[in-house]
């Protein structure tokens, strides 16, 4: 069954994948796809030891973990040409009612799709969210500049609370 | 730059569409659809600033 699910999903995903490159618009010529070796591969080569590069995040042990433990997942790799522009993680709640970005980076340094990464991450996640049938999407720990985008986007700026103590997101919700 | 011709379910591979089953395919295209037009104010909000978002690996809590 678990093997079963994740054809699904991998299914799913090449379909959005397909969909969202021929409707989305950036800068540049991009193509989507999975976090795979490729991608992985790209990371480590252009982006770890990158001097512009300001998270440390590890996405080679962030994608095996999203693979191993979260078949309802939102993993994407943005490339233009041969050079990989962006990462995005993300993952679905237990029912399935919430897609939550958790991670999203852009390539150090120059490259193709400069200034658009964090906008085809967020509006991928829309289109997937609902295709999956989720009611609402989370962006979590979002900088100051990604709230206002948000914003007028009409996504709701939810503070650390007594509800969610430990995090800042902002939320939509989908249609 | 990208094309914003509509596509056709024949573009896809049949057995991927077959996999992910009709419903889904149907909600898929009507979110890309309405994903198409990006505003010029909010993508350049999304450029205004470092190009990475999130950090930690939050369990979404369901609504």
């Amino acid at each position: 069954v678990t093997a079963q699910l994740r054809a699904l999903h991998d299914a799913r995903a090449v379909a959005t994948y397909s969909v969202a490159q021929r409707f989305l618009r950036a800068r540049a010529p991009f193509q989507l796809g999975p976090i795979d070796a490729a991608a992985c591969t790209a990371f480590t080569q252009s982006w770890v030891a990158h001097p512009q590069r300001w998270p440390s995040w590890d996405w080679h042990a962030l994608s095996a973990k999203y693979y191993r433990h979260h078949y309802a997942r939102l993993d994407l790799a943005v490339w233009s040409g041969p050079t990989l522009c962006g990462l995005v993680l993300g993952r679905f709640s237990r029912a399935e009612t919430v897609l939550q970005l958790n991670f999203i980076e852009g390539a150090p340094g120059p490259h193709p799709l400069r200034g658009d990464v964090l906008n085809l991450g967020v509006t991928f996640g829309e289109i997937l969210g609902e295709a999956y049938g989720a009611k609402v999407l989370r962006v979590t720990c979002p900088a100051p500049h990604v709230v206002a985008a948000l914003a007028q986007k009409g996504y709701r700026d939810v503070a650390p609370s007594k509800i969610s103590p430990y995090y800042h997101f902002c939320e939509r919700q989908l249609p | 730059v990208n094309s914003t011709k509509p596509p056709s379910y024949a573009a896809l591979p049949a057995y991927i569409a077959e996999a992910a089953g009709a419903q889904f395919m149907t909600r898929l295209y009507a979110a890309a659809e309405r994903a198409q037009w990006v505003d010029e104010r909010v993508a350049a909000a999304f450029a205004d600033g470092p190009e990475f978002s999130g950090g930690q690996d939050v369990e979404p809590e369901d609504i």
